[in-house]
């Protein structure tokens, strides 16, 4: 048992990322205040801020696992590789929103504080390890993504998808809340650690109703985050509303942060309840699958192609965690690792395409994309079949990793129906290929965006088809952090 | 350069194509001679897989393997035996007429043309070297990307449904022999082709896994009824595409029944060998009638591949019948049969594509009533047209007669109405091609255009003659090629026979 009470100075060692991110972030906020003219200091310091964070916490790995703060903070492979990630893809997305926001009139420096803000929610989220901690995390989380997405305040559709958002994501968390009080109700504590351990000694039989009535709500809630069928009719509104560089953001790093709660809440804390979640959760997979991949057939704008694209993927993602055992966790996880890396190219491209009063988010836009403008068009290609899950990119491992676990398991038709519906949702990527390649069109487009972000589109897209051709890295750390 | 001539098969057109596409942003000219320079390299190299075989064994031989991917045991596990090497040259060499062929015809980005070509030979080559399941997998969806390019860049008209359904068609297909190839990894814990052979599968694993297995490949050959995706691939594709496709990426189709159905599921592939017959009987004879109606020279000859290639399941899954316990003569004549009848129409649909090629190439129309009376502009042109028409009815001293001639003299011995049956489509290829060859060479000209035809120039007698030759060595001496195969057939046939249950 943890002694409540406890606190030891030397536990701020491991806090010390966080600590950092949010003096920096409430430094920079001040210094916009006072900064006038110069707007983009506030964009360089912001990257540096995210490395120097990054830095510290790449500085934290091979620490032992720590459980600080009274059992309410972790800080494990699992939170240290998460964190990473998040920040570099952070720093990612923040190359390429540069562009969009000089362009489309954005650029304000509460927009990088709130990204900051951001990210220091999303660090609380992946190491926290009790329902408070869990719960703070995701609240800053999304208070600064619901005005991230309406500093488009000019925009209507911008304002409806932030108060879309913001509702949705209102009772998501209240909803998440009841399944916290009642799991609070009946272990008595809201540490993951005896919250395990309660249920492990004590049983499950006597209080069974109501831990798998709390389990509906932490799964919905979790579904609602992650946008998940028949909990994602938030969506693909959010994603076409939102200025696209916000999108971007929103459909990548977060959904990697509601995962760290996923595992930590299912997998470590109600690890017993493993066959009452697991069905809960194969619904969830199976639904996003089909709508995600049908759905997505008839859509004329990218983003919101994309969005019905995200909830197909996301749905493999919750099929590595249906399975039950470590390495279909590993699996999710190494999913969710490629979706954010193909995602990220995806929009960086078209970001990239972004000029003065042109969004590019129709998918008509990319006609003869190829022909003005060959190297991109081959980045959006690989993109586009590495989404598809066609080797030998990335997007292939990540399925077969998945599949292969799913078949392990002995849900062989479950497999097949992820597959059937794989191909199907093919059909959408083709369409881009299509529009890019084989149409013609008289237009040609001018690149207005700056050379930084053409080369890291560059090597992000190049990546999708170097690591699917060595795959083997990125695997074994997935497999490493369970 | 033993130890990694499969690898440099494989690597370098693909990297070449790489190179090529790189040269073709400066000089149009030097990618193209750059291109062929590595065509003709490429096949050269492959010149040596034949003379460094062994045919006394069919172990695998030229075999490379390193460790790809450790969590899955995933290796890069590369070889050939006598079943995949004869594929493996006809591959390079019909690249290299392919490369030829879109010399100056294609217009439009010629360079990235000839890389797709290249990257696809390379591709290919890895389908049929592989022996990791996995490998075999990506190289074998990875050879659906460049086709897919091919055909929606060069295309004609209606060339994005033709892509598209191309594409959709295939992956569905192979994404069930995935989940099969995952199924047997998670029994036996190794993705390794050669250790599936001997995997123990039960009698209802093994029906399910043959039937994916089967999607996957009879979408591939194609089999009737999912046939339909040929059709319209070919009649849109570009020239180069149509003869890439005919000539090898329905082979492995075939080659996948040889590699993955008969020894990896003997006993599922014995109980449903009647079923696989007779679809292969109606591909035979039915699309044989289908083909006889087209106006379309280009469907025309995509419905006379799908007939043939029924002689190469028939051939296939005929042992069962015709294997007698005291004579494997029978089977072994069929199964050697399916093999020549591959590389035979290897060379005969890569010619009749170039012959339609080179008419629409002039008068841009593969319909067949704008032709009529052709030889009296084009006689040399007309010479390799029916020499080609002639084997692709399966004349005798032609390689069409021979794989076909052998796959029913095996089927006679299984069943004579199976036999008289396929027999019947010689008499029906001999109809409908040579009715065709009437109406477009022969009889009064009827189009005032055909009259200022030019006929053939040198780099079209060049491909011609070089296919010319190959049809009538493949025919008159066959032997070298069943030499080379027979001892990896037999043991398949071996593997075929023995029971895993």
């Amino acid at each position: 048992m943890i002694n409540n009470f406890q606190f030891d100075i030397s536990s701020l060692l491991f806090v010390i990322p966080e600590i950092f991110l949010l003096s920096a972030t409430i430094a920079i906020l001040i210094l916009n205040l006072f900064l006038t003219k110069n707007k983009q200091l506030v964009y360089y310091l912001t990257q540096l801020v995210l490395l120097v964070t990054g830095l510290l916490c790449f500085n934290l790995i091979g620490e032992t696992k720590a459980i600080i703060f009274g059992g309410s903070f972790i800080l494990d492979d699992i939170a240290l590789i998460f964190k990473i990630f998040i920040i570099a893809s952070t720093m990612v997305a923040m190359t390429y929103s540069r562009h969009y926001l000089i362009t489309h009139s954005l650029f304000v420096g509460e927009y990088f504080v709130l990204i900051l803000l951001s990210l220091l929610g999303m660090m609380v989220m992946v190491s926290g390890y009790s329902l408070l901690t869990m719960y703070l995390g995701l609240e800053i989380l999304s208070l600064s993504l619901y005005t991230l997405i309406a500093i488009a305040r000019d925009r209507t559709i911008a304002i409806e998808a932030a108060l879309k958002y913001f509702i949705l994501g209102s009772i998501s968390s209240g909803l998440l809340l009841y399944g916290m009080s009642m799991i609070y109700g009946v272990t008595g504590s809201i540490n993951i650690i005896e919250i395990a351990e309660f249920v492990a000694n004590t049983g499950i039989k006597s209080n069974l109703l109501v831990i798998n009535f709390s389990l509906v709500f932490l799964v919905i809630a979790i579904a609602f985050k992650l946008g998940a069928v028949p909990f994602h009719m938030w969506v693909p509104d959010v994603y076409q509303g939102s200025p696209t560089s916000v999108t971007m953001f929103i459909s990548t790093v977060p959904k990697m942060a509601v995962i760290a709660i996923l595992i930590r809440l299912l997998t470590d804390g109600l690890e017993y309840m493993h066959i009452y979640w697991s069905d809960l959760l194969i619904v969830l997979a199976l639904l996003s699958i089909a709508i995600g991949a049908v759905v997505a057939l008839k859509q004329t704008n990218i983003k919101r192609m994309l969005a019905y694209s995200t909830i197909s993927h996301i749905g493999f993602v919750i099929l590595g965690f249906v399975t039950g055992v470590i390495s279909g966790y590993a699996a999710s996880v190494f999913y969710i690792l490629v979706y954010i890396l193909t995602s990220l190219a995806a929009f960086g491209i078209i970001i990239l395409f972004n000029k003065k009063g042109f969004e590019a988010d129709k998918i008509i836009d990319y006609k003869g994309f190829s022909k003005h403008s060959p190297w991109f068009a081959l980045m959006m290609l690989i993109v586009m079949l590495s989404m598809a899950g066609i080797p030998p990119f990335i997007g292939f491992y990540s399925k077969f990793f998945i599949l292969q676990q799913v078949v392990a398991e002995g849900y062989v038709f479950v497999a097949i129906f992820a597959v059937v519906f794989a191909v199907i949702s093919s059909y959408y990527y083709l369409q881009i290929i299509k529009f890019m390649y084989f149409d013609q069109s008289e237009k040609t487009a001018i690149f207005s965006a700056p050379m930084d972000i053409k080369i890291v589109v560059s090597i992000n897209a190049v990546l999708i088809l170097i690591v699917g051709l060595f795959p083997d890295f990125w695997i074994e750390l997935s497999r490493s952090l369970f | 350069m033993e130890q990694i001539l499969l690898s440099l098969l494989i690597w370098l057109p693909i990297l070449g194509g790489v190179a090529v596409i790189l040269i073709g942003n400066s000089s149009l000219a030097l990618a193209r001679w750059a291109s062929i320079f590595i065509a003709v390299v490429v096949f050269i190299m492959s010149i040596k897989l034949y003379t460094g075989f062994d045919n006394s064994t069919y172990m695998m031989q030229f075999v490379e393997q390193t460790q790809w991917i450790s969590f899955f045991n995933i290796n890069y596990h590369i070889g050939v035996d006598g079943i995949s090497m004869p594929l493996i040259i006809l591959t390079t060499f019909s690249t290299v007429l392919i490369i030829i062929a879109g010399w100056e015809v294609i217009k439009k980005q010629n360079a990235h043309y000839m890389a797709a070509f290249l990257m696809m030979e390379g591709l290919i080559i890895g389908v049929f070297s592989s022996l990791d399941a996995i490998l075999f997998y990506v190289f074998w969806e990875a050879s659906l990307i460049p086709m897919l390019l091919i055909i929606g860049i060069w295309g004609g008209d209606n060339r994005v449904y033709a892509a598209i359904k191309f594409f959709l068609y295939t992956f569905l297909g192979s994404v069930c022999m995935l989940i099969a190839l995952i199924y047997m990894y998670n029994k036996s814990g190794s993705f390794s082709i050669l250790n599936m052979h001997n995997l123990g599968i039960t009698a209802t694993e093994q029906a399910w896994i043959f039937w994916a297995f089967f999607i996957a490949f009879a979408v591939k050959v194609p089999m009737f009824p999912v046939h339909t995706w040929l059709p319209d691939a070919h009649v849109q594709a570009p020239t180069g595409g149509s003869v890439i496709l005919a000539a090898i990426m329905l082979k492995m189709g075939g080659y996948g029944f040889l590699r993955f159905s008969l020894p990896i599921t003997p006993d599922a592939s014995l109980e449903f060998s009647n079923i696989i017959i007779i679809l292969s009987l109606i591909a035979i004879i039915y699309i044989a009638f289908i083909a006889l109606v087209q106006r379309d020279m280009k469907k025309l000859i995509a419905y006379s591949s799908i007939s043939h290639m029924g002689f190469v399941t028939l051939g296939i899954f005929a042992l069962f019948l015709a294997y007698k316990p005291n004579s494997a003569e029978a089977a072994l004549l069929g199964l050697n049969g399916a093999m020549v009848q591959m590389i035979s129409h290897g060379f005969i649909s890569a010619a009749m594509f170039f012959i339609v090629g080179v008419l629409y190439d002039r008068l841009h129309s593969r319909e067949i009533a704008t032709y009529g009376g052709v030889i009296n502009s084009m006689p040399k042109f007309t010479g390799f047209a029916v020499l080609f028409a002639m084997a692709n009815a399966g004349l005798p001293a032609t390689s069409g007669f021979v794989g076909e001639f052998m796959v029913i003299l095996g089927v006679l011995q299984a069943n004579i109405w199976y036999a008289v049956l396929a027999a019947i489509t010689l008499i029906l290829g001999a109809a409908y091609t040579l009715w065709m060859v009437k109406r477009v060479f022969f009889g009064a000209i009827t189009n005032n255009e055909v009259k200022t035809l030019q006929d053939i120039n040198t780099r079209e007698f060049f491909i011609l003659a070089i296919l010319a030759l190959a049809v009538l060595i493949m025919g008159i001496y066959p032997q070298p090629v069943i030499e080379t195969i027979n001892i990896s057939v037999e043991n398949l046939l071996q593997q075929a026979l023995n029971s895993k249950l």
